[in-house]
């Protein structure tokens, strides 16, 4: 480091003593604070901070070497406040490390981060410089040069160019694109051979190879129609939906699992997927598609069945992956924000927003304050029901016609029994209020118990510290008969305490031994987090009906409580105290009987009382509330009058079931019995990971990223260097989800449209105009074919945003119909073919694979989506206990199994599946030793090429020679030459040898490995 | 087959690579490389000469507490049950009660005189090898954040990961085995994640043999064994290889047709390879007890031990043995942490002396941690909670010190004070020691190029020997 002032000597930093010293030194004169600030300052600032922000580098834009910029200061705003080192930046990141510490690697000693307060303190004087600091300016206005960028402005449609070859040209397309090819003086590839056509089509829009009886039917067609109607076949088709549903589900990063921490299952993301396959099937427009997911739940509609798809569409925002155990909720809130923003951004712009969340972005002319306007739309949207560890996210309900039908009727039919039990309420309580004589009975019992001692309280401090002598103090876990569970472990060495087993009724009995008669206080000590009453019985005698109720705050140890359960009088001799409950019991730990000589009588409450005498403790304690609150001792006589008045005990009832009669408990039991059996068959209301409003607040801009370090307030809005497309702006109670669709979907927006039709290009050549289909930015790479791309980005928008229509605008052509023929002196000149003089040779993607294979054994069945997931919603798909969870052997399509993040099937994972924790709109090929251990030895491999050899071995309709064409036709779409039905003969019958059993195993084992060496044949494996 | 990969043409080259220009080197190697595997794992030159060639990662999955274990701490002890005399962290996963001796004894061991618990006591027969990180710091608090911070320097988004980033940069030695492979790796917590190549393209992730409920004896590389005979399945190979062939000679030049014919072969040596690599029948009684193979205790642990040698032994780039999420102890730490120290003590100090006794420790760089340490506040009277604030990794092998402590926690080990590690500054010292400067090993995706320490990291420059 070239600094040319020396560090002072040691001695001076320790003539500092403190603060209040040298502030008072530091007035004296501005030459002894030159003097200060030369030896105690300037030389840390140099020495310690200047190589990241000085003159060769300013991290986060901060420059220490002049008073000026220190107090202009960096993206953290002012560095320092003359007077006041308590509020200067500068003081709080040497000192306390907050908001982040500096210097980052080793913390200034204790004596130089007093010498800089000392000098902030007083005044920050800088020998030479003066105190005028120049207005921040943290607003980065687009530069002319960053308007430039050729995506953000919008496509223009040329007209098509002209072209030599003339009568090569289908259409528009073409001429643009041979236009291109012919500038570079390259010759565009022969047309395919007819079957490979149809197998490049048929794989490219429905994932599945076509049947020989397709191909027969092209190939007889010789009308030049034929290939538009195999386009119009395919088209509509719902496998078409299947196949290419799956490419827009790669961008909206699709799983049926969270992943990330918590890899927690998203039971109900399958509707999401649905809905996108529906959406490609019905070809909805891809403004419509657009807009639903980011906020369809926002758009207008009486119909039901819409209803639901528009909100189950705004699952896009919610699948994300999400760190779903983070103990800072804002950091989580934020975090999750910043997921959807960066994937909206990048599947339907190309842009990547998430690099302006901590700086302005380095490439593309975002700023922070962009970001955090998008970012304000999202914060005000609701995706998650909380921020709890583990936390959970949104779900709304989305009945079809049909559920809500059903509900409607079962929700009738309940409200009605509801009614019934209303009205035996009334009935049963008009007779009571009659009764007199059970009012006199209760008056009676309410009376005894005024005059009876109260029940003590806990002995809980007795029993801390020592046993009172006498006392039967016996462990919870040591029963002799019961079901509960001895838990020895959980909580720790020598705590054992019991839970709930499986079955009802939960039960324990403890056999105990008194050694004197006397009176005897019952108490239990638990823990519980809610309130769990049991039963505790002596010697068969209900001792209490809600003993052990409370809820002490947890399940765990340190909230074991004590609670009395009762007092009883107890003979000398054997007893059985038993617990039970028609349900989970609380966790308890001990039971204690303390002899309490010091009573001479039983005491009495309610309860007791009530039940000696055959009463509703709810009526006694009615009683005795008023006997309390009256202060009067009535006699029976005057029971009918006191009943009828207003403030009568009755008045004290708020639950008026609690006094009922047995004869209409019974009855209200029968009621609640069938509603909750009516309750069950009810079919359940189908719920969808799903956004909704939320609270609505714009956003402060987060320096570097952290929501400790606020900036200046960011009125929810969007970049302001894509202003061409601006609607007007966010009210002031929405989100501005639904603003920000209008705006991604106005026809000006020079991104939206450009960004599809680039993708649908790439899914349709495996390569794009654009190269890097997620990045239309500055590091992205420029269009090879600008004029093409913007042709097919208007003609989409003025098509109504049909992506069928764009299909055939890309097929019909003799572009797409190129063979992948290779030539040396093209390849020579456009080795990646980024011209697109011939059609790029793909290997089929994972799914394409998967099912090829299970279509080719015939084993591939149709179906109506649905969810496959066998675990349930925000339970571990993947538990600590690492097993394995696979649910793949089944024979429907790929798109319709589980995609658990964290744990992807290894069949699709080995064939380059997108990872489903990030958007992809482009997946990068690989040739490597697992996928050719994958298609030798996979369970799927196996059984499909098993199957497919049982099937053919049994046609009886063919010999050898028709068992080989027939696996051609179906595999390759074409027929083998002779010299491939040779050899294909000769290595069956070669194979045969290698087995042993019966001719018919043999065969089709032999068989076997023969569709198996088709299946991993470059010729499937590849499409031309 | 007696293993001996050592001895390969690749290894004379780099041992006399001192009489080749270091480009020629790289050519060979390269050359070796296409005609062997090809494609994204060709061993690739490093940006300067590295000290390791490759790394074994011995990862406690649940977090050992660094005050029960390596960062010794006399006040803790003298200050059993009374308040921690400055504040906790703002964040915390759970509340803890007051301060919590260890329950275990601590000694000094070696020349160096390294501080260790009495529950490492083997590993720590070895502390002149070791080089002790103490201060080390990760700012997750939860399982699964830390564990993809340790594992991939990124709590918030999926990163590629460690040992994809190393294969990455540096291919593979070996060509009948895949570069990163990962023993027992707990399917929670991140899960494929932690061993994911995320956006670097498929071929560097790292490889799983088995999941932690896999026991050591069954664990195997996916799909590597199938129905048929290993006959037969050749007859279908040179089948398919002949259609291949005819494909290519019909289409002309393409390099994923040519890389297809390559991978069939690389599978089928693959197949055989692997299995005899993990066959230890031929290893001797006195090596398979050095292990802990014949206690009930350590057989476990021990064999990935010592599969993690064979696999070093035969150039695997990146080796990671999990001892899965069993150091979690939020309560019943003496028996529990007891427990899991005493699975994995024996078999560690056998790894490294079994490595230095090879020469295999001149080359291998061995790390040893979880993803965070505990608090030295309690939980109870007998656990702790996780505390990524400050805890103890060791790296012992290439290019570092032995018999060092790098770091230094306060009284309590609460809070780093000096040379603190943050899992950044891990990372770019392991690319550091492996030759790969961590600034410059990057891959561009979505508009970026992206590293594994993002834009943090130095190398502790300290530790290295």
């Amino acid at each position: 480091m070239g600094c040319s002032v020396k560090i002072s000597s040691l001695s001076s930093y320790l003539l500092v003593l403190s603060i209040s010293v040298l502030t008072s030194s530091l007035a004296r004169s501005q030459s002894a604070d030159d003097t200060f600030f030369e030896k105690n300052v300037r030389p840390v600032l140099v020495e310690r901070c200047q190589s990241c922000h000085g003159p060769d580098k300013q991290k986060s834009g901060l420059r220490v070497d002049s008073l000026a910029a220190l107090l202009k200061g960096g993206e953290s705003g002012p560095a320092l406040i003359p007077g006041k080192p308590s509020e200067s930046l500068l003081c709080q990141v040497i000192d306390q490390g907050e908001p982040y510490a500096m210097p980052p690697k080793e913390k200034l000693r204790k004596e130089q981060i007093q010498s800089i307060a000392a000098w902030v303190k007083a005044g920050a004087r800088w020998p030479g410089q003066s105190v005028k600091a120049p207005a921040a300016n943290h607003e980065v206005t687009p530069t002319g040069n960053q308007q430039q960028l050729w995506s953000f402005q919008p496509p223009h449609q040329g007209n098509p160019p002209s072209v030599r070859d003339s009568s090569w040209c289908r259409s528009p397309v073409d001429r643009f694109l041979l236009a291109a090819v012919e500038a570079k003086g390259l010759k565009p590839a022969p047309m395919a051979a007819r079957h490979l056509l149809i197998r490049r089509a048929t794989f490219d829009l429905t994932g599945l190879p076509p049947t020989p009886e397709e191909v027969d039917a092209f190939l007889r067609d010789n009308s030049p129609t034929a290939f538009s109607k195999v386009i119009d076949r395919l088209l509509a088709s719902p496998a078409y939906g299947e196949r290419w549903a799956r490419h827009w589900l790669d961008l909206a990063r699709y799983a049926d699992s969270n992943g990330m921490d918590e890899n927690m299952a998203h039971a109900n993301a399958f509707r999401f997927r649905d809905y996108v396959i529906r959406a490609f099937n019905t070809d909805k427009p891809y403004d419509q598609f657009l807009t639903e997911q980011i906020a369809g739940d926002l758009l207008p509609t009486d119909d039901p069945d819409e209803r639901a798809r528009r909100i189950t569409a705004t699952g896009f925002l919610v699948i994300g992956p999400k760190m779903l155990a983070e103990d800072d909720p804002r950091k989580m809130e934020m975090d999750i924000v910043d997921e959807q923003l960066d994937t909206a951004g990048r599947a339907f712009l190309g842009m990547t927003f998430g690099c302006a969340r901590c700086h302005d972005h380095k490439f593309d002319p975002i700023s922070t304050a962009d970001y955090y306007s998008m970012a304000g739309i999202f914060k005000s949207t609701k995706t998650m029901a909380n921020f709890r560890v583990v936390a959970m996210w949104n779900e709304r309900p989305v009945p079809d016609k049909a559920t809500l039908g059903v509900r409607a009727t079962a929700l009738q039919d309940l409200a009605a029994r509801k009614k019934e039990i209303d009205s035996i309420i009334e009935k049963a309580w008009v007779q009571l209020q009659g009764d007199h004589a059970l009012h006199a009975r209760a008056l009676a019992a309410a009376k005894r118990v005024l005059s009876a001692p109260p029940i003590p309280g806990s002995n809980e401090s007795l029993l801390k510290q020592n046993i009172p002598p006498g006392t039967i103090l016996l462990e919870a876990e040591k029963f002799q008969r019961g079901n509960l569970v001895r838990d020895y472990t959980t909580y720790g060495q020598g705590i054992g305490v019991v839970y709930n087993a499986g079955k009802i009724p939960n039960v324990a009995e403890y056999d105990f031994n008194i050694s004197k008669d006397g009176i005897y206080q019952v108490e239990t000590r638990h823990a519980a987090a809610e309130s769990r009453p049991v039963r505790l019985l002596i010697d068969g005698a209900l001792t209490r009906e809600d003993s052990s109720s409370s809820v002490t705050g947890s399940w765990t140890p340190e909230s074991q409580s004590w609670t009395v359960a009762g007092v009883v009088s107890l003979k000398a001799g054997k007893h059985v105290l038993k617990i039970e409950r028609n349900g989970p019991v609380p966790h308890i730990d001990k039971i204690a009987l303390t002899l309490r000589p010091d009573l001479k009588t039983l005491p009495a409450d309610a309860a007791s009382v009530a039940r000696e005498s055959d009463l509703n403790p709810a009526l006694v304690n009615a009683w005795l509330a008023w006997l309390k609150k009256s202060k009067k001792l009535p006699t029976d006589s005057e029971v009918a009058t006191i009943i009828s008045q207003d403030s009568g005990p009755l008045s004290t009832i708020k639950d008026r079931e609690l006094v009922l009669n047995e004869s209409s408990k019974i009855a209200i039991t029968a009621l609640r019995n069938a509603m909750a059996a009516a309750e069950k068959t009810l079919p359940p209301e189908p719920m969808a990971m799903a956004a909704s409003e939320g609270a609505v607040s714009n956003l402060k801009v987060h320096l570097r990223g952290n929501y400790l370090t606020l900036g200046a307030d960011t009125p929810r809005g969007f970049p302001k260097a894509l202003s061409t497309a601006m609607p007007a702006g966010i009210g002031a109670s929405t989100s501005g989800r639904l603003e920000l669709a209008q705006w991604m979907t106005n026809p000006n927006h020079p991104l939206t449209a450009r960004v599809m039709v680039n993708r649908l290009w790439h899914w349709h050549f495996g390569a794009g105009l654009v190269r890097t289909p997620d990045n239309f930015g500055r590091l992205g790479m420029k269009p090879v074919n600008q004029p093409l791309l913007d042709w097919l980005a208007v003609e989409f928008v003025r098509g109504g945003w049909s992506v069928k229509e764009m299909h055939r605008k890309i097929m019909n052509t003799s572009a797409y119909q190129m063979s992948c023929a290779h030539d040396s002196m093209s390849f020579q000149s456009d080795p990646d073919n980024t011209l697109f003089w011939r059609m790029n040779r793909r290997r089929l993607e994972a799914e394409a694979l998967r099912d090829g294979i299970i279509s080719l054994a015939g084993d591939l069945k149709t179906t109506n989506g649905g969810s496959l997931l066998t675990v349930g919603n925000h339970k571990y798909v993947t538990s600590t206990a690492s097993e394995r969870f696979d649910p793949y052997h089944v024979d429907c399509r790929t798109v319709y199994l589980p995609i658990t993040r964290s744990s992807v099937y290894d069949f699709l994972q080995a064939f380059d599946f997108a990872d489903p924790s990030s958007s992809n709109g482009e997946r990068v090929p690989t040739t490597v030793a697992p996928q050719a251990l994958a298609l030798l030895n996979s369970r799927l491999v196996e059984e499909k090429t098993l199957s497919w050899a049982r099937k053919l071995v049994m046609r009886s309709d063919l010999d050898d020679a028709g068992r080989i064409i027939e696996i051609y036709k179906r595999a390759y779409s074409r027929q083998p030459k002779q010299h491939e039905l040779d050899r294909a003969t000769r290595f069956v019958q070669d194979l045969k040898t290698s087995f042993n059993g019966n001719p018919d195993e043999i065969s089709t084992r032999a068989w076997q490995g023969f569709c198996r060496a088709i299946l991993a044949s470059s010729e499937f494996v590849h499409v031309d | 087959m007696s293993i001996n990969c050592r001895i390969s043409r690749r290894d004379m080259l780099r041992d006399s690579s001192t009489g080749f220009g270091a480009l020629a080197l790289a050519g060979l190697l390269a050359d070796d490389a296409r005609s062997a595997s090809g494609g994204p794992l060709a061993p690739r030159q490093p940006h300067f000469r590295p000290k390791a060639s490759r790394v074994i990662f011995l990862f406690m999955h649940g977090g050992p507490s660094h005050v029960d274990t390596f960062d010794y701490k006399p006040l803790l002890m003298r200050d059993d049950g009374k308040p921690l005399p400055f504040a906790k962290p703002r964040i915390v996963s759970s509340p803890t009660d007051n301060l919590l001796a260890s329950p275990w004894k601590f000694r000094q061991y070696g020349q160096s005189g390294l501080w260790a618990s009495d529950l490492f006591p083997n590993v720590a027969k070895h502390a002149d090898k070791l080089c002790v990180i103490n201060a080390m710091h990760g700012s997750n608090s939860r399982h699964g954040g830390a564990l993809l911070e340790l594992h991939t320097g990124s709590d918030t988004f999926i990163r590629p990961s460690m040992g994809s980033w190393v294969t990455y940069g540096l291919g593979t030695e070996n060509r009948d085995m895949p570069g990163f492979v990962t023993l027992c790796p707990s399917l929670s917590h991140g899960g494929v994640n932690n061993w994911s190549s995320a956006f670097l393209p498929a071929a560097y992730q790292g490889t799983p043999l088995g999941t932690s409920s896999t026991p050591a004896d069954k664990v195997s590389i996916p799909f590597i064994s199938g129905a048929t005979t290993r006959t037969s399945q050749r007859k279908v190979i040179d089948f398919i290889q002949e259609l291949n062939q005819e494909k290519i000679n019909e289409a002309g030049h393409d390099p994923a047709l040519e890389g297809r014919i390559e991978s069939f072969e690389l599978a089928f040596r693959m197949q055989a390879a692997a299995p005899e690599l993990q066959d230890i029948s031929q290893e001797s009684e006195k090596t398979l007890s050095m292990y802990g193979l014949d206690r009930p205790e350590t057989r476990n642990f021990g064999r990935l031990c010592l599969m993690a040698r064979r696999f070093a032994e035969c150039g695997v780039r990146f080796i990671q043995v999990s001892h899965s999420y069993k150091w979690d102890q939020h309560g019943g730490l003496k028996k529990d942490h007891a427990k899991n120290a005493f699975e994995v003590d024996q078999p560690i100090a056998a790894l490294l002396a079994d490595l230095d006794r090879r020469g295999l420790l001149d080359d291998t760089l061995v790390l040893w941690g979880g993803e965070f340490g505990r608090t030295p506040a309690g939980q109870g009277r007998d656990g702790r909670d996780h505390h990524p604030h400050a805890f103890s990794m060791w790296m012992a092998g290439a290019g570092v010190k032995g018999g060092m402590v790098h770091g230094l926690t306060d009284d309590y080990g609460y809070y780093g004070v000096e040379d603190k590690t943050h899992f950044h500054d891990l990372h770019a010292t392991i690319l550091h020691l492996l030759g790969l400067d961590h600034k410059r090993l990057t891959y561009r995706h979505a508009g970026r190029d992206f590293r594994l320490t993002d834009v943090h990291g130095e190398v502790v420059r300290k530790i290295l020997a």
